[in-house]
């Protein structure tokens, strides 16, 4: 048997999921978390029941490509659950309403009951059964209440009432049914509810989003820092050091294993960032420079996520996104993209049009950097000064605005109207944080270690075999004349296909100035993502956008190097003035451009 | 008593109005019916950013944020 999940974006399906099958999967307080569906498996009395999590839809004719996904699955299933958001009744039973005419069984849940209840609508489920035909449960599926009841009463799906031909049958029916069995009580503003309103208002708005990121920036560093400092740094000092310490002694010192397993000796010692072997760099870069930061980003995310603040940042944002070609939803995605670029990538798949989507793919894989590269930098340029940080940050900055004003001026089309539900504010529930950070944090150690400890294995053995010191020769004095840095850091290039982290990594031993070591990180920031993005977008655009977003990229990074190079030795006022005056040129003609197209702003 | 006419960017912050039609293309009414903005509902604007930013809107429970360019399709009539 093949049970679906279906009802309107963010009313907890995947919550549902979760509970049904214990299978893990993210659940956030916006719409548009689930992109593609995903299926389980449900143990009922010796059974086993297929469980589908469909993307959100407001109706069955779809009018975006989630929304296709979610009615072309509908054939497939058996059984069809649809959550129902209680406390929106009146908008979420149009759905319902088109669900019972596909004349399949079907099972209402009543979800977020208990914060219909706080909100003070009363609801009568018994009546709505009556007149639906099919049976109503009420649940808080992020407690877990009422599954038990939903699983129990899975065999009672039947088909229900129908008859509806039209579009305003429909809505006429709905009116007619919420009228029936709601009661909505008078209650006053909560605190969270002025927020809500206050978040969305023009300047408090923008005060409350300063306020967000500056708390956000400052949470991540602490968790960060206090990681390292009590956690990671004494474990990987105080424990393992003298145990590999023990083995170099064993290995000899040198030769090809000790190479491979510890890598070289600094002044007789071990340095985790730079002898670069497998037990030594190759472990400590994803364990202990990347991971605290990675957890520490999750956790902020989680919180932020599910307490409903990135739509009222789409709002205030979407005037700049517009700028770029895109639209306030696409800010989901780049924040995303910060942890890592891969879920943006799926995420980048909830815009409507393909313009949309070429530019936020190419934006977000150019100049925002994920935290594994977040981390590394910081990790290596950190200790020179807050200055050199800025600059890295701010190039990054400088060529996502331009690059994107330039897209929107250049390519055909215009920017669609964001549309979006905002979903109340949601005081976060512990356990889906904890149970997203532990999805995410798993997500991320599964896919780092096996290519930082590939990438490092591959490095050791170009080493050894002398193939780099050629390629370094070779490239040398193209490297140096462009971007003042020696041959080797075109090493870090090719290994940062496989993985970002580790290339940072490669800098390490090179004894690079901090100059050098701002270039060399921009160049690599900028520069091709890695693999497993690749991947995803080369699914998403297709090869030829693929192709040309990776011709912009190379672009880009040899421009971003030169640059950062020139800026860091000579002239350095002079260009950021240059940068200055490039951006508030293609704001004011981009802004010319796009008046003349605002007319067919269509979807 | 007399009622007129206005857009949704032309609504005042703060007040009411009963949604008449909305005008453009199918594709956009069709987005806007899915989140609840039908003609025949009356609706709430909470806010509107500057510079032809996104109008925010409460209608039934839910809250909606439409970009200007949606904004001004959806006609209103109050009094």
């Amino acid at each position: 048997m093949r049970v679906l999940l279906v009802g309107n974006p963010n009313v907890g399906k995947s919550v549902f999921f979760s509970d049904l099958t214990g299978t893990l999967v993210e659940s956030s307080n916006y719409p548009g978390t689930t992109v593609a569906y995903t299926r389980g498996f449900l143990n009922l009395n010796g059974r086993k029941i297929e469980i589908i999590d469909v993307p959100g839809t407001y109706s069955l004719e779809p009018t975006r490509k989630a929304e296709e996904v979610a009615a072309a699955m509908l054939p497939q299933g058996d059984v069809i659950i649809n959550v129902v958001d209680a406390t929106n009744l009146e908008r979420n039973l149009y759905l319902t309403l088109e669900l019972l005419e596909l004349q399949r069984p079907l099972i209402v849940a009543l979800n977020l009951w208990d914060e219909a209840q706080h909100k003070g609508l009363i609801i009568d489920p018994g009546q709505l059964e009556e007149i639906l035909g099919v049976p109503v449960v009420t649940t808080a599926a992020i407690r877990g209440q009422g599954m038990k009841q939903l699983v129990s009463r899975l065999h009672e799906a039947r088909t229900g009432l129908a008859g509806w031909q039209t579009v305003d049958e429909r809505y006429a029916a709905v009116g007619h049914i919420v009228r029936k069995v709601q009661q909505v009580t008078h209650r006053h503003h909560t605190l969270l509810e002025t927020l809500e309103d206050l978040s969305v208002m023009p300047l408090s708005g923008l005060l409350i989003t300063a306020v967000v990121l500056l708390c956000a920036f400052k949470a991540i560093h602490f968790i960060g820092e206090g990681l390292i400092d009590h956690v990671f740094d004494p474990v990987f000092e105080g424990l393992y050091a003298p145990l590999l310490d023990k083995l170099s002694v064993i290995l000899g010192g040198y030769g090809f294993l000790h190479h491979m397993l510890i890598g070289q000796l600094i002044n007789d010692k071990i340095d985790f960032v730079q002898s670069f072997g497998l037990l030594t760099t190759g472990l400590y870069v994803s364990l202990a420079m990347v991971l605290p930061y990675i957890i520490a980003f999750y956790a902020v995310l989680g919180v932020l996520e599910d307490f409903g603040y990135l739509p009222r940042l789409a709002v205030v944002l979407d005037r700049l996104m517009h700028r770029v070609g895109l639209h306030g939803y696409a800010i989901i995605p780049m924040i995303l993209g910060f942890g890592c670029n891969v879920p943006a990538a799926l995420a980048i798949g909830n815009l409507e049009s393909r313009r949309q989507k070429f530019i936020a793919s190419t934006l977000m894989v150019i100049a925002i950097p994920c935290f594994s590269k977040t981390a590394m930098i910081v990790a290596l340029v950190g200790r020179y000064g807050f200055l050199y940080l800025a600059h890295i940050f701010l190039t990054l900055f400088s060529v996502w605005l331009i690059l994107g004003l330039t897209l929107n001026r250049q390519l055909e089309g215009s920017t669609p109207s964001l549309l979006m539900e905002i979903p109340p504010y949601r005081l976060p529930d512990l356990k889906n944080l904890s149970q997203k950070l532990y999805l995410r944090v798993g997500l991320f150690l599964k896919e780092a270690i096996p290519l930082v400890l590939a990438g490092v294995l591959v490095m050791n053995l170009a080493f050894y075999s002398g193939v780099i010191p050629i390629v370094a020769r070779a490239l040398g004095p193209l490297f140096r004349f462009l971007f003042g840095l020696p041959g080797e850091a075109s090493i870090a290039l090719f290994l940062g296909f496989v993985r970002k982290d580790v290339a940072f990594g490669l800098l390490a031993p090179l004894n690079l100035s901090p100059e050098q070591l701002v270039t060399a990180c921009t160049i690599l920031a900028v520069y091709f993502p890695c693999m497993a993005t690749f991947a995803v977008l080369l699914r998403g655009l297709g090869v030829r956008d693929m192709l040309k977003s990776t011709g912009l990229m190379c672009l880009t990074a040899v421009l971003a190097g030169v640059f950062s190079n020139l800026a860091m030795h000579r002239y350095g006022m002079l260009l950021w003035i240059g940068v200055l005056a490039v951006i508030s040129g293609l704001i004011v003609f981009g802004g010319r451009r796009a008046k003349t197209s605002g007319i067919a702003d269509e979807f | 008593m007399s009622t007129i006419r206005y857009t949704l960017t032309e609504m005042k912050k703060g007040t009411r109005g009963r949604v008449l039609q909305i005008t453009g293309g199918v594709q956009a009414a069709k987005r806007l019916n899915a989140l609840g903005i039908i003609p025949g509902k009356e609706i709430l604007k909470v806010s509107e950013m500057p510079l032809h930013g996104p109008v925010v809107v409460n209608v039934e429970q839910t809250q909606v944020a439409l970009g200007f360019g949606l904004a001004k399709k959806v006609i209103l009539e109050g009094s």
